[in-house]
């Protein structure tokens, strides 16, 4: 399914700082587990995820730190600070409403 | 697989071309495309559909840079912190000439030497103002990506003027200075500054040719080395409650040697 760009847009940095809420993660494992918990649904264009990470970044909702990776080369990991577990709250509770609002107008419609 | 190898080249540079001053960014994308690149081999892809289909999934370079170019205006620090410094040079410059042309007639050699010095002289304590304020910056709050590039060219291009024009302005200087000081190698402590402006720079030169260093090291060691350069040019005119400026210039050189080895790490605890 193609979702919309405004809704995918939306979406992009609340299941960012979800993923990261699980523990470190990089680039290509965010998007591999995006398309995971979408059963393929949600597909980003992969360079798309970049500039919202380092968007993260310069407002203090992640730290980084590169490493070397198995194959060699550095990666840079990503990790939830304070002020992202604060901005992934307050993303949870617009959701949940938006969630619950939609829900409720659909049950009416269909009912 | 030096096609591939060709290749994966040209699409960083169209991503570099497409993202300036975002090395790092772009090192991420290279990564990304490798990883993908490697999970699509294993599926049994060839490597042209691999590479062709890892490229597709990151998306064209300008469409990538048009989102980055969303992001925060960089910091510039060089923008007002060199130009002041260079007017405070070139002021001093000018005193130094107009003091000595009031004892002797000023020489070509003397304005070239001291022209060629203040320049070096720029490019030490350049650097130690752009390290400087970028330790201070990461007091309260990190550097960006873009901030980060801008500091590290700048600390190149300034250590590189430092390296180059520092020993040529002291090499001048010592020729111009046999002229009417034919015994100045018996000044010891004319000597000692020259050498330890020389240590300085050149270990400031090492700390910045050294990709893998820590950058708050390379910062500390630009800062160290604007320090030895600044008391051991004015030191004689500084009291520092009886302390030998030399000593202080020591300690610095000594911390400069300490930040190079590879073991010295600076872990700021949060």
């Amino acid at each position: 399914m193609k979702l919309g760009k405004d809704l995918v847009a939306a979406s992009t940095v609340p299941l960012v700082l979800a993923i990261l809420e699980d523990g470190e993660n990089y680039g290509y494992a965010i998007i591999e587990r995006v398309r995971h918990l979408s059963d393929g649904e949600m597909e980003w264009t992969d360079g798309m995820l970049y500039p919202v990470l380092h968007w993260l970044e310069e407002n203090r909702y992640v730290q980084t730190r590169w490493e070397m990776s198995e194959a060699g080369r550095k990666r840079k990991y990503y990790s939830l600070r304070s002020e992202g577990r604060k901005h992934l709250a307050h993303h949870k509770t617009q959701w949940a409403v938006v969630h619950e609002t939609l829900r409720r107008a659909w049950r009416r419609k269909h009912a | 697989m030096p096609d591939l190898e060709n290749r994966i080249a040209e699409w960083r540079a169209r991503m570099m071309a497409a993202l300036p001053q975002r090395e790092e960014a772009v090192a991420e994308l290279e990564e990304h495309l490798r990883e993908h690149l490697a999970g699509l081999r294993l599926q049994g892809k060839s490597d042209d559909e691999a590479l062709a289909l890892a490229q597709e999934r990151l998306g064209d370079p300008q469409a990538v840079a048009r989102e980055f170019g969303r992001m925060p205006h960089a910091w510039r620090p060089g923008l007002i912190l060199l130009p002041a410094l260079g007017l405070m040079l070139a002021f001093l410059l000018g005193v130094t000439l107009l003091n000595w042309s009031q004892r002797m007639p000023v020489t070509p050699l003397q304005v070239v030497f001291h022209g060629v010095y203040i320049v070096g002289y720029f490019g030490v304590l350049g650097s130690g103002l752009i390290a400087t304020s970028a330790f201070v910056t990461t007091w309260w709050r990190p550097l960006h990506e873009r901030e980060r590039c801008a500091v590290r060219r700048l600390l190149k291009k300034l250590t590189w003027l430092a390296v180059v024009l520092l020993p040529l302005g002291i090499a001048l200087g010592i020729v111009w200075r046999a002229q009417f000081l034919p015994n100045q190698w018996t000044q010891w402590s004319y000597l000692l500054r020259l050498v330890g402006a020389i240590v300085s720079t050149a270990l400031l030169f090492l700390a910045q040719s050294r990709p893998t260093m820590n950058e708050r090291r390379v910062w500390l060691t630009a800062i160290f080395a604007s320090f030895v350069l600044f008391f051991s040019a004015f030191g004689p005119s500084i009291r520092l409650a009886n302390i030998p400026v030399a000593w202080l210039c020591l300690v610095f050189l000594l911390g400069q040697v300490f930040l190079i080895l590879p073991r010295f790490r600076i872990v700021r605890v949060r």
